[in-house]
């Protein structure tokens, strides 16, 4: 093989962004080496830098015919994209957030900056995967990335518990992930590739029945891809993780290595396993409805606020899934749709919350009360974030659920649908509770937190950012709904420009159509 | 003309701006911009102002005969599934937004008198600035999205409102019960919405219409289905115009500041539910089921609601009753396809029902000077007696609305009452009746109001009537509250009583800025029924159903084939009702001839009937809430019992095995990956078995 | 069956026995420093299953990887412990062996069950044999050359992390103001910041 021909199988510019993204985790580390802690003061944005210049690369990227990188492995189409800026973005907007709490808490910046990079690299390269070892590779680079940053405060006993259960529980779904892929490699005949695995699959089920192993290797990697979006009954590590690692880390991980084990999800299952469409169907029926009631039902119960957050991530990632289950061009579209929403606002949730524990050193909800005295701004500012969680109108997380609710409802997902109204409903509730303890209190009924709330200070080092990322996240949660065309014509380019899943959707109605023909003859 | 319609966007913008200035330096800088009163006060009226002048030339124009303009963007596209956003401006919301705008203006400018010593001041007007933005909003929508993306909005600011006081107990109590309310309503009315964009694809009143007749037609959908749908849909009127069985939330919304009284829960906001069914027009009358439903709850609410007021104490209270009494009339006269005739009451009321209780509020305001600051002595009716000596502006506007509401010709409230009586016999004669007893009522029940409150001798300043009034409330407030909620001798008896010491012994007068308002109001009051008279029906002929009426028979005659008889007939006979209602009242209440004591103690069963609101608050009472309140401690067992013990399942094997699993022991971990195993195991399980 | 068929079924049945033997070992064994050694066992007889099967480079690098790395670093981790604890006997800890054990053994009946009825398809290319180092290396420098580089980035941050967490952390009151820290390596306790709340 001559080096041009080389050179244009593998494609390399497909990962320029990624290549940044690299390039910027290279700096911040070398520069931290050399120059020393001063270093942290400028490192972050070095970092919030690269990030966002691989965004835009991203964009220059979205009308590339040659996406297929790395003879195979890798493949840069529209869906990948939207789902690399979307991890991106929130590791952007993690590093803003983490500064000043990473500083305040006396560790060091720069390390934190370039695990987090590293998290966000696997991510990324987890959207495009497009055969087994480069997933199960940036799948590791990605969890292991998570169990240091899980682990980071090793000062803080409930840290270090944090990291242990979540490596412990990681590896296990790691494990059963790899069985599951090692079983796909032996059931394809030794292919790697998901185009292949999935031409091998249907071609040695034909149309009898899918065998046992394709349901068990089915399982197996939904299993892994499970744990990386916390559903339900894949989720007992969540609630405990959240609570004991720094914020900002439980931030880009409800948000960003969310988006990644979507991303999986959606290309694994539609390139592999369109022979067993039905058992994966079937297999998210039973996750969606497991994670929508049990995320909604024991958040009612926390009082601690970052444990409220994790159980309503779970709940919110049920919600999600309805997009998956309904199989549909919209359906995927409102998946992606609810996932840039959901960035911003569970981010701008998470800043608020990082900026009251900085100056109160509590997460307790019951801290929270009469907060409005004291601080209008981030009363305000947490109140959006969480009306839009729960769904009120005008808010954006309102036209996204709307969105996800009327394509399954369309997809024929009535029972499905009403489940998640109704459990939207519950979310509604304790999402209300926080809002009305910081705002419907009197004077007298405030928590002693909130009595000795220090005087409001942006300029002190790493307040900045801070305040940037909480306006900007505000700002686009209230309006994103209202001018939502643009995210959603996103959204569904992004879909209508895969082929792989123009094609499985296609497939999959065709499916459904002759077995709607069936079930009547 | 055409460029204004180009801008007729920024009617509803105006006062959102305001409000977000206000709001943003409330938020901003807490103390500084409560401080600038007087400027924010002029601010949002003077942006609100020229919303008026603009909606005031938008009607002109459509009354010179400008076609109606409708314009939209694409909002939200995705795939087959589009989302229109725009406005409409056709000859019901031109009229609309004059009404909002003008009714709005002058409840702002009353408010700068009715809260001037409120601490709260800035922060009303940011949200009465909300509020009639929304409003305005919620008129000019075209399609029901847009509606019920402001309908919810006008909710939360109605919620917002009502618990303006929210460190009263009661205002805090009332806004949830009307959140709690309105929540069913919009429930119904989101499933109404989905449902019918499910069965004909769109959200536009028209072509839901046309193609529902067409799937009607076709036998595409069944009737029955089409009929739910058209119920829930009414659902969402039901909640917001205070329609039985929903509309308990109201008279408790009365605890919010009388401005919002007068201009969310009399004028505006509750009309939007008639405004809705209004708009959704094309729709209901392919389903005559749903048009009678529509009519007869509209009917027995009217009724209940004037039974009801008949024995209120609380001047607020028994207004309340009267405008639930009011859109019933209304309800009943869309639901007869009487369209032109309830929007014209929807006029008419709006501005006398506003006249009605900023005039109450000013006796409030007065009777404060005398009682101090409690709701309990300064709303009760009776303890008043006599203002007209004291408050002879707010008296005789108070007359005046009192005139319009019992349809005394030339009074607004006549033509408009009178050309729903008319339609009403003409579709059915029992919703007649029923409403012709219900105007002889009201005529007595606003009398009674009005006799007690401005006639005869003040009896504010007699201790032992307070200290009963006060005991009463206590008495009456312990029952509701429940065993255990507060013991009723903690409450103090006379919290009241050192304010009035420092206050002199009669009322006064109301200042400038809010007995201007009411002067103001009192023209409309008296004149806007001309334009709707019977023999020159200017209001009919401007404000028609947006489609040919087939199926449906039109009560109102268009003025061509006016007949001088029938409308003679119908005409006396309810102002002969009226001034029967009008006569007992006197006699009763002014003249003393008629003990209503006594009356009271004859019938103790139906005087307890009214007074207690046809105990449909304690029905609620036991069937909603306590039965709510009794699963939300099942589900809270529940929730200490089973779900924590599923979340935490160690926990609930530590339960069973009885061992001391600690929090930091390790035992969790492992359990988590045997949990991660087993569910792999039962997916397999459970896959292979489906599949 | 000539001799070299032979041998090579009985040196199976013996790896696969060691395997079994030595795995549940590990499980049952109550001295943890026994569990270690026998899980060296396991993977020294898996390599022998490797050998079998023509894979001499797969089975080195088992031995290297986890006889040589992992299990040596595991029974470091035991001797630098060194803390030997009498657990206090959990009682009725029938139940968890009992649940435990039958999700086992589903999961064991499920995978059998899976091996023995799913047609396995065959690859068509024949086996490398000797070649199998060369090509090995081929794969990884063309279709497998972004997880082979991507491995790198793991690599690099597992090195930051393990050095982050094994770091002396050399506490100082305050920080001295940014300057001349270089040295320093502060991380001071968190106070006015606590990451969660009381458990």
């Amino acid at each position: 093989m001559d080096v041009p021909s080389l050179s244009t199988q593998l494609n390399p510019l497909v990962i320029l962004p990624e290549l940044i993204v690299l390039t910027a985790l290279v700096v911040v580390v070398v520069c931290d080496l050399i120059v020393g802690r001063t270093a942290s003061r400028w490192t972050p944005y070095v970092a919030v830098s690269g990030l966002l210049v691989s965004v835009v690369q991203l964009g220059f990227q979205w009308n590339n015919d040659h996406a297929i990188a790395f003879l195979g492995g890798f493949n840069g189409d529209a869906l990948s994209i939207v789902f690399r800026g979307i991890i991106a973005l929130s590791a952007a907007v993690t590093i803003l957030i983490s500064i000043r709490y990473i500083e305040q808490s006396g560790t060091a910046l720069s390390e934190f900056i370039s695990i987090l990079l590293a998290a966000t690299l696997g991510g990324m390269f987890l959207s495009g995967a497009d055969e087994l070892v480069t997933i199960f590779i940036a799948l590791e680079t990605l969890s292991i990335s998570s169990y240091l940053l899980t682990g980071y405060m090793k000062r803080d006993p409930r840290s270090n518990e944090a990291a242990l259960k979540y490596l412990l529980i990681g590896a296990s779904s790691s494990a059963i992930f790899l069985y599951g892929i090692s079983l796909l490699y032996g059931l394809s005949g030794g292919a790697t590739k998901l185009v292949d695995i999935g031409t091998a699959l249907t071609l040695s089920t034909g149309l009898g029945d899918p065998s046992i192993g394709i349901v068990i290797a089915l399982v197996f990697v939904i299993a892994g891809v499970a744990f990386k979006i916390s559903a339900v009954p894949f989720h007992q590590w969540t609630p405990d993780v959240y609570e004991g690692s720094p914020t900002p880390v439980v931030a880009f991980l409800s948000v960003g290595s969310k988006a990644a084990g979507f991303a999986l999800a959606i290309r694994l299952l539609v390139t592999a396993f369109p022979v067993v469409w039905e058992q994966w169907r079937f297999v998210f029926v039973a996750l969606a409805i497991l994670s929508m009631i049990l995320g909604n039902v024991v958040a009612l119960a926390q009082t601690s606020m970052k444990r409220l957050l994790a159980y309503s991530s779970i709940g919110q990632a049920g919600f999600v899934m309805l997009g998956l289950i309904a199989g549909t061009e919209q359906g995927y579209a409102s998946m992606i749709f609810y996932l840039f929403i959901y960035l911003f606002m569970n981010l701008g949730g998470f800043t608020c919350v990082i900026l009251f524990s900085l100056r109160t050193g509590t997460d307790q909800i019951s801290e929270y009360a009469g907060l409005y005295q004291k601080d209008p701004l981030l009363t305000l500012g947490l109140s959006l974030c969480l009306l839009s969680l729960g769904g009120i109108p005008p808010m954006a997380g309102f036209f996204a659920k709307l969105y996800l609710f009327w394509v399954g409802w369309q997809a024929g997902l009535y029972g499905l649908v009403l489940l998640a109204l109704v459990t939207s409903v519950i979310s509604i509730y304790y999402y209300i509770r926080v809002i009305k303890m910081m705002v419907v209190k009197e004077p007298q009924e405030m928590s002693a937190a909130v009595l000795h709330y220090p005087v409001v200070q942006w300029n002190l080092p790493g307040m900045r950012p801070l305040q940037v990322s909480l306006i900007s996240m505000v700002l686009i949660t209230s309006l994103a709904g209202i001018l939502s065309n643009p995210l959603l014509s996103l959204a569904n380019a992004s879909v209508s420009n895969t082929p792989l899943l123009q094609s499985f959707i296609k497939a999959s109605t065709v499916s459904v159509s002759i077995t709607d023909v069936d079930s009547h003859l | 003309m055409e460029a204004i319609y180009q801008y007729a966007w920024l009617v509803p913008v105006f006062p959102l701006v305001g409000s977000l200035i206000l709001g943003l330096g409330l938020i901003s800088f807490d103390k500084t911009a409560a401080n600038f009163r007087k400027g924010s006060a002029i601010l949002v009226i003077s942006l609100l102002g020229v919303s008026m002048v603009l909606s005031i030339i938008l009607l002109w124009t459509q009354i010179q005969g400008h076609s109606s303009f409708l314009q939209v963007i694409e909002w939200a596209k995705a795939g087959d599934f589009r989302l229109t956003m725009g406005y409409t401006i056709d000859h019901l919301s031109a009229l609309m937004l004059v009404i909002v705008t003008t009714v709005a203006l002058l409840v702002m400018i009353y408010t700068d008198g009715y809260m001037a010593h409120d601490p709260g001041y800035v922060r009303f007007y940011a949200y009465l600035s909300l509020f009639s933005s929304s409003m305005l909003g919620l008129v000019i929508s075209p399609n029901l999205v847009q509606i019920y993306i402001f309908w919810e909005l006008v909710g939360m600011c109605s919620y917002l409102l009502v618990g303006f006081w929210y460190d009263r107990k009661a205002a805090a109590d009332a806004c949830q019960k009307a959140f709690v309310t309105n929540r069913v309503g919009d429930f119904g009315l989101l499933l109404g919405i989905l449902g019918l964009y499910w069965s004909t694809g769109s959200f536009d009143f028209t072509v839901i219409g046309d193609r529902l007749s067409n799937l009607l037609e076709s036998g595409a959908i069944g009737t029955g289905l089409a009929v739910l749908m058209g119920i829930l849909v009414f659902l969402g009127p039901m909640a917001k115009s205070a329609q039985f069985p929903l509309h308990v939330w109201l008279p408790d919304a009365m605890e919010g500041p009388t401005p919002i009284s007068a201009l969310i829960h009399a004028a505006t906001m509750v009309a939007a539910g008639v405004f809705l069914i209004a708009r959704m027009f094309p729709v209901f009358e392919h389903l005559p089921a749903v048009t009678n439903v529509i009519a007869w709850t509209g009917a027995f609410t009217a009724f209940l609601g004037a039974s009801i007021a008949i024995t209120q104490n609380d001047i607020k209270k028994g207004l309340a009753y009267s405008t639930i009494s009011q859109l019933g009339y209304m309800t009943m006269a869309m639901g007869v396809g009487a369209y032109g005739a309830g929007l014209f009451h929807l006029m008419t009321h709006a501005y006398f029902k506003a006249m009605l209780f900023l005039g109450s509020g000013s006796v409030i305001h007065g009777m404060e000077g005398v009682v101090g600051h409690d709701p309990v002595l300064a709303q009760d009716m009776r303890l008043m007696g006599g203002l007209r000596k004291y408050m002879p502006i707010t008296a005789t506007t108070f007359l005046i609305g009192t005139l319009a509401i019992c349809g005394i010709p030339p009074f607004a409230g006549f033509w408009s009452k009178d050309e729903i009586l008319g339609s009403a016999f003409a579709a059915q004669p029992a919703l007649w009746l029923v409403c012709w007893l219900t105007a002889g009522i009201t005529a007595f029940y606003m009398f009674r109001m009005y006799f007690t409150t401005f006639e005869g001798d003040f009896r504010g300043n007699d201790q032992s009537l307070r200290q009963f009034l006060k005991r009463e409330a206590i008495h009456g407030f312990s029952i509701s509250v429940g065993p255990g909620a507060m013991h009723a001798d903690e409450l103090s008896l006379n919290p009241g009583d050192d304010h009035a010491h420092g206050h002199h012994g009669h009322p006064h007068e109301s200042p400038i800025t809010m007995t201007l308002p009411l002067l103001i109001l009192a023209f409309p009051s008296v004149l806007i029924g001309l334009v709707g008279t019977p023999f020159a029906n200017y209001f009919t002929e401007f404000i028609h159903p947006p489609v040919a009426t087939g199926s449906l028979h039109l009560g109102v005659t268009h003025g061509e084939e006016f007949n001088w008889n029938e409308f003679l007939i119908m005409g006396g006979s309810s102002v002969g009702i009226a001034l029967i209602g009008i006569s007992l009242a006197f006699l009763m209440y002014l003249s003393h001839r008629i003990d209503p004591g006594a009356i009271a103690n004859r019938f103790p069963a139906l005087y307890g009937f009214s007074r207690n609101k046809w105990y449909l608050d304690d029905i609620n009472d036991r069937l909603f809430i306590q039965g709510s309140r009794r699963l939300a401690r099942a589900a809270l067992e529940t929730d200490s019992k089973v779900v924590d013990g599923v979340v935490n399942f160690t926990g609930l094997i530590t339960l069973v095995t009885g061992e001391a699993l600690k929090y930091f022991e390790n035992g969790r971990a492992q359990f988590y990956a045997l949990i991660v195993f087993g569910a792999v195991l039962g997916l397999v399980v459970l896959s292979g078995v489906s599949g | 069956m000539n001799l070299a068929q032979g041998v090579q079924v009985v040196s199976l049945g013996l790896l696969s026995l060691m395997v079994l033997g030595a795995a549940l070992g590990v499980v049952l064994a109550n001295n943890i420093v026994y569990s270690a050694f026998l899980l060296g066992g396991v993977f020294i007889s898996i390599s022998g299953l490797y050998i079998l099967l023509n894979a001499g480079f797969v089975a080195t690098a088992q031995i290297l990887i986890y006889v040589g790395a992992v299990n040596v670093l595991i029974l470091f981790a035991i001797m630098l412990v060194n803390k030997r604890e009498d657990f206090a006997p959990i009682s009725s800890a029938w139940i968890r062996k009992g649940v435990t054990g039958l999700v086992c053994i589903g999961l064991f009946a499920l995978l059998s069950t899976m091996v023995l009825t799913t047609p396995w398809l065959i690859a068509s290319i024949p086996a490398s044999g000797e070649q199998a180092t060369l090509l090995i290396g081929e794969h990884l420098f063309s279709d497998f050359l972004l997880p082979f580089e991507l491995a790198s980035v793991l690599l690099l941050i597992a090195l930051i992390g393990a050095i982050i967490l094994a770091r002396r952390e050399l506490i100082v009151n305050e920080p001295a103001s940014g300057v001349d820290a270089g040295l320093m390596l502060p991380e001071r306790p968190r106070e006015g910041v606590a990451v969660g709340s009381d458990p």
